[in-house]
């Protein structure tokens, strides 16, 4: 049964050294950030334990990155938590309840320090004490910042965990923040998209199982391999855009035809995600796929940059709401109705100081 | 002196609930509270949008039942701006929420709630052959043999071994309170993996006509989904072949597998029957057929019952500023005009005022405020809703199918309709509304293929879709018959900008904290009179709240 | 009438050649650049591959980036090393609160119509210096590496990429890159309306041929007649 083998056995019967796996686990806890100090840990637990513990916490969220989650066909859920990784504490698929789970958490950090990998789900309210996410008594803010300390490494799921998300848009009433705002002292990965897609979630996960390390992340701190390119890049429209044959409505017959949605306020030109390529519930459709336009959702701040239907978002200045087109405009005529004013003055003064001068 | 437990964090829920409940000195639990320990904003954060962006943002209140809140906000748009939509529409939207409905209660089923009633340790004793035995004698379902339960039971033991439970770890395994003999305890854990399979499946019918599940997409005045049986980029005979086999693997699976599970668990079960709690219940309805102000025309009707009454379904107007009001007596908000007295959502607001404890707390103040859901109750009345309302209304004004499905259930189980208030009768509820939906979703399908064979392909109404079409002021009402029951987005437009924006959310309603008048929410109640076996470990407590399905993240948004 | 009193060449060759490449690309990238923000040409139904329509407006717009970019270097390296005094900007020294003292106050005291004589300036006048800065250097730096990092987009892991990625996560995202871009675009026109009010407005004022200068590099200084 592989449930049984630990990575030590996984490495014997592939017929591997112990060399080779000396030099995974030191290799894995380089890519872990972990000191070297704790490399013999990180041997004695992959020899023992098989699976990495993964305290899977939740914050102001919608829980629909865990739907997503389990939604992923390769693998599959079920085989991710009975096989893969140990997912010892998640509120919404844990059997424990109240102080036994709790109990399960503290028991996780404390044998686990410095290898388990903390996955977090949701912003944290920074106002008030952040009494506008309370679990088990005590503040998300807190359990967060406790959970955080001796995890090896920290995933962020979705849009709001990695940027922020819905509840942190305009007027952000909690100050919900996401968490590279709270913890600054591991690595952490990002997996933006509001959700995002199962098997990018799955892919990140199994790409630490699988080759012992962290993805390699971008300047934005995303794993490359699901957010090196825009949507737009790899949309199968594309061509229409390149064509400039443009959807002007919905269900219209360039609709019916598949025109490109870049008139209809798609934001797949400057969205980083892979659901083009992937797509969506095994490959069925993806936003674009389906008629609508993408709105953005993998990128930070994207619900702050409506209407949705617009290329370009609605801006407030001086107290209305506006386009930058219109600021754009009425600076030029400005600077026009300026310069023809300047321009009678500069006559009439200078017919004034003609006269001066005759007499 | 009466003990205080308190249940926080609650698992295998959407959100942050917290349960304090005060128990006599035989361990019957007194006064229950139910708190919500989250709250987003999301009311305050609509405010000044474009009402067209509105259904996005409020999806985004829950991803469990997704969908539901982008159905209620584009219908509310739609009512204040005079929109009209296209059958196409309407019958595609009906297919999303009827997806959404078995998917959500399924997942519900197996994946939040059976481990209230099964013990998977045990699981660990069961005689492969007779699991067999029984899986057959319940159900055609395939998956039965005993080398199928042999491999699952040797997976679960090396899973055991191994010493790492994950999402196992620490649960209430050997408690007194479970019942299940090992065998259905093996096949439960058996359905348990194939329904978490399984449930990945239904949602793709979401995909294809939103474009994603989670989160998919809607638009004011129709769908952008295009339909064309001629297009290849368009809703075609490929995407409807899709859609019509995973509509039937549903009711195959519903059929098969959930319905005998849920007879065969519940048989076990039949003398626990705690959890009545309130005995009043209230439908919006929904699944319109022509459209949503026809009320004869909702496949799931509308209406309220009071005291367990079947034989008087009384009506609900939404829109009646009179009947449904929001009170914050014990909430953490205030209202402006004074928080003592309800609000109907067309004038109500949201501003939060947290007088709680500082965290880290043991207990809250449950005399003063304490959650942050609001109080909603109509005509001062608490009610609860979700599908055991759905299916009591059903049944007391006759609807012929459902008196058909409670009465197989019932007749299995061998109890009559009274077994139905109680904390099982909810998760049976559940169980039939299931069938009852997984059979409209094949109706639906019927609909758009007869619609598009009669050249029928329009999926949108572009006439309000300017602003500048719009009244400079007005004000719309949109519900659906959510999975955890009925749901109300009110919206006030000015300037074609939100002026105001109310949600009356299901799990609102259920998880209520006690109104103006002291009067307990279905939660609350529900709980009251519940005797437990090992206080330490409130598995009691876990069975009757989750038989609600709580969604708090819904319930406070 | 003034006589013609002098004759002072002023613009060399690459300055003005500098100037007519910038003011042809700076039109060519507003037109682009605001036809790519919002394309209204609607090509008939028909097979999208064949079609090259807004394509094509992309590629002028890079193209014209390009030489616009090269034409600002070429310039900045004039400015710095050539030995010509009137397109060093050497006097330019905002720093400095000297400055911003008598002749930058004089002048724009005289736009101001705050006082009857015009400072006249062989180069250019302070305030235009400072308006050159603003508008021209530090906007065409803005479009470049704005401009730039969204075509590094286009190619992850290039040297475009290498060489303007950075910019990107100092806006928050690609959205926000764009929109700046989109915005500042809109200071050119701006700019280019009061430049031109400006020029052709000293050259009635001063009467010093500025308006042809920048064709022939040639300004006259003018003496004025003695009052009748
Ligand atoms: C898009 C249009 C234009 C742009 C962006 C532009 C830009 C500039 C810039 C950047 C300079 C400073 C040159 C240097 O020192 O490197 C300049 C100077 C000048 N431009 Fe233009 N220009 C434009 C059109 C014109 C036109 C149409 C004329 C007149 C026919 C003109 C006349 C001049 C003159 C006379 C100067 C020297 C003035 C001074 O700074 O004292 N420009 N222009
Ligand atoms: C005077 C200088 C420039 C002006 C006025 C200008 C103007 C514009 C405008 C208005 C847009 C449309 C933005 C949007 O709505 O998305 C745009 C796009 C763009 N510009 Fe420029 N631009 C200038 C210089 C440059 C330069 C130097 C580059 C360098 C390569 C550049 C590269 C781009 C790119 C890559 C885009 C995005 C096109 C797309 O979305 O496909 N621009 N520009
Ligand atoms: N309560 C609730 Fe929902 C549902 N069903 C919403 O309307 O779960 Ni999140
Ligand atoms: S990122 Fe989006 S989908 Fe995920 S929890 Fe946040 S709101 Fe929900
Ligand atoms: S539909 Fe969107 S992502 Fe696709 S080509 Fe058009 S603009 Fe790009
Ligand atoms: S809206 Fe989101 S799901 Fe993909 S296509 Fe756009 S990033
Ligand atoms: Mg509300």
């Amino acid at each position: 049964m592989p449930t049984k083998q630990t990575f030590a056995e996984v490495f014997q019967s592939r017929g591997l050294s112990r060399r080779d796996f000396l030099k995974f686990c030191s290799l894995t806890s380089v890519s872990l950030g972990l000191a070297p100090s704790l490399v013999p840990k990180v041997v004695h637990a992959m020899e023992t334990k098989p699976r990495t513990p993964v305290i899977w916490l939740h914050g102001l969220e919608c829980t629909c990155c865990t739907e997503s989650f389990i939604r992923s066909s390769h693998p599959i859920v079920g085989d991710m938590v009975m096989n893969m990784i140990s997912l010892d504490y998640d509120d919404t698929l844990s059997a424990a309840a109240g102080h036994q789970l709790e109990e399960v958490r503290k028991k996780i950090m404390k044998e686990y320090n410095g290898q388990y990998i903390l996955a977090v789900e949701g912003n944290v309210p920074t106002k008030d004490d952040g009494v506008y996410c309370m679990v088990g008594g005590d503040s998300f803010l807190n359990v967060l910042k406790e959970t955080a300390a001796g995890a090896a490494a920290v995933i962020a799921w979705g849009a709001c965990a990695s940027f922020g998300c819905v509840q942190n848009a305009d007027p952000n009433p909690t100050g919900a923040q996401p968490i590279d705002k709270i913890i600054k002292d591991k690595p952490i990965v990002k997996v933006p998209g509001c959700p995002p897609i199962a098997e990018v979630m799955t892919g990140v996960i199994t790409h630490v199982h699988t080759f012992g390390k962290l993805p390699e992340l971008d300047r934005m701190g995303r794993p490359k391999a699901f957010y090196s390119t825009r949507i737009h890049d790899k949309c199968y429209r594309r061509a229409f855009y390149d064509a400039g044959m443009f959807v002007r409505g919905f269900d219209e017959e360039s609709t019916r035809k598949g025109w490109c949605l870049y008139k209809m306020g798609c934001k797949g030109p400057t969205t980083y995600n892979s659901c083009s390529k992937i797509q969506w519930n095994e490959g069925t459709s993806f936003p674009i796929g389906s008629g609508h336009p993408c709105i953005g959702c993998s990128e930070p701040g994207f619900w702050d940059k409506g209407p949705f239907y617009t290329r370009l978002a609605d801006v407030s200045f001086l107290g209305t709401d506006t386009t930058a087109d219109k600021i754009g405009m009425v600076a030029v005529g400005a600077a026009a109705a300026g310069a023809a004013a300047h321009a009678a003055v500069t006559a009439v003064k200078k017919k004034q100081h003609d006269k001066e001068q005759e007499q | 002196m009466a003990k205080k437990i308190v249940v926080d964090p609650i698992p295998r829920i959407e959100g942050h609930l917290r349960i304090e409940a005060k128990m006599n000195d035989a361990n019957v639990i007194e006064e229950a509270y139910s708190t919500g320990t989250m709250w987003r904003g999301i009311e305050v954060i609509l405010k000044g949008r474009d009402p067209r962006d509105a259904w996005a943002f409020a999806e985004r209140i829950c991803g469990v039942c997704t969908t539901v809140h982008a159905l209620a906000s584009v219908r509310c748009v739609e009512d204040a701006l005079g929109i009209e939509i296209p059958a196409n529409a309407r019958i595609i939207r009906n297919l999303m929420a009827a997806t959404q409905q078995t998917q959500d209660h399924l997942v519900h089923f197996y994946h939040l709630h059976a481990l209230d009633w099964v013990d998977v340790v045990s699981a660990l004793k069961a005689d492969p052959a007779q699991a067999s035995a029984i899986a057959q004698s319940i159900s055609p379902w395939p998956k039965s043999s005993v080398g199928y339960f042999k491999d699952l039971q040797q997976r679960l033991v090396a899973f055991v071994e191994s010493g790492q439970l994950g999402i196992f770890s620490n649960g209430y395994w050997g408690h007194p309170a479970y019942k299940l003999p090992p065998e259905v305890n093996l096949i439960a854990v058996a359905h348990y993996l194939e329904a978490l399979d399984f449930q990945k499946e239904i949602v793709k019918i979401q995909t294809v006509f939103g474009g994603k599940n989670p989160h998919p997409n809607y638009v004011v005045g129709g769908m952008a989904c295009a339909i064309d049986p001629n297009s290849d980029t368009a809703i075609n005979i490929e995407r409807l072949n899709m859609i019509k086999k995973i509509i039937d693997e549903t009711q195959t699976f519903i059929d098969q597998v959930y319905i005998p599970d849920l007879i065969a668990i519940a048989g076990f079960y039949k003398e626990w029957l705690y959890g009545g709690g309130l005995g009043n219940f209230m439908s919006y309805g929904d699944f319109p057929e022509t459209n949503l102000n026809d009320f004869k025309s909702l496949l799931w009707p509308r209406g309220i019952i009071l005291n367990k009454d079947l034989s008087t379904v009384i009506d609900v107007d939404p829109r009646d500023m009179s009947q449904i009001k929001e009170e914050v007596g014990h909430s953490w908000y205030t209202y402006s005009k004074g928080s003592d007295k309800g609000l109907h959502p067309w004038e109500g607001e949201t501003k939060p005022n947290y007088t709680g404890p500082k965290p880290p707390f043991e207990f809250l103040d449950t005399d003063k405020q304490y959650s942050w859901l609001k109080t909603p109750r109509w005509k001062e009345q608490p009610v609860e809703v979700g599908p055991l309302a759905r299916v009591l209304i059903a049944y007391a004004k006759g609807d012929p199918m459902i008196k058909e499905t409670v009465g197989m259930v019932l007749g299995k189980l061998q109890v009559g309709p009274e077994a139905l208030f109680s904390t099982l009768g909810r998760t049976a509820a559940r169980g039939i509304e299931c069938k009852q939906t997984a059979g409209f979703m094949g109706h639906f399908y019927d609909q758009l293929v007869a619609n598009i064979k009669a050249g029928d392909y329009k999926t949108f109404n572009s006439e309000r879709w300017e602003p500048s079409t719009w009244p400079k002021e007005c004000k719309g009402f949109g519900y659906t018959e959510a999975p955890r029951g009925s749901l109300g987005h009110w919206i006030r437009i000015k300037d074609e900008k939100i002026d105001e924006y109310q949600i009356v959310v299901p799990s609102t309603w259920n998880a209520s904290p006690r109104d103006n008048r002291g009067n307990s929410g279905a939660y609350e109640a529900a709980l009251k009179g519940t005797p437990m076996v090992d206080p330490s470990k409130p598995l009691e407590i876990l069975r009757t709240v989750h038989s609600f399905d709580p969604c708090l993240a819904c319930a406070s948004h | 009438m003034g006589r013609l009193i002098e004759e002072i060449y002023v613009w060399r060759l690459p300055v003005r050649l500098y100037h007519w490449i910038n003011a042809f690309s700076i039109v060519a990238l507003v037109v682009t650049g605001l036809y790519i923000a919002s394309p209204v040409i609607n090509p008939p139904l028909g097979e999208a591959v064949w079609q090259h329509n807004f394509v094509m407006w992309r590629y002028v717009h890079y193209c014209v980036a390009f030489v616009f970019t090269g034409n600002f270097l070429y310039r900045m390296y004039y400015a710095l090393l050539s030995d010509d005094r009137y397109a060093k900007f050497g006097g330019f020294r905002p720093w400095s609160p000297a400055w911003w003292g008598k002749p930058f106050r004089e002048q724009v005291e005289s736009y101001l119509f705050l006082r009857q004589d015009e400072p006249n300036y062989v180069g250019h006048n302070p305030v235009a210096a400072l308006a050159h800065f603003i508008f021209i250097f530090c906007g065409s730096t803005f479009m470049i590496l704005t401009g730039m990092a969204m075509y590094a987009e286009n190619r992850p892991g290039s040297f475009m990429d290498a060489a303007f990625g950075w910019v990107l996560p100092l806006f928050g995202s690609s959205y926000n890159l764009h929109y700046a871009h989109h915005i500042a675009a809109w200071i050119f026109p701006f700019y280019v309306i009061v430049h031109l009010y400006a020029v052709f407005r000293h050259d009635i004022v001063d009467r010093t041929s500025v308006t042809s200068s920048i064709i022939t590099g040639y300004k006259h200084k003018v003496e004025d007649e003695a009052a009748a």
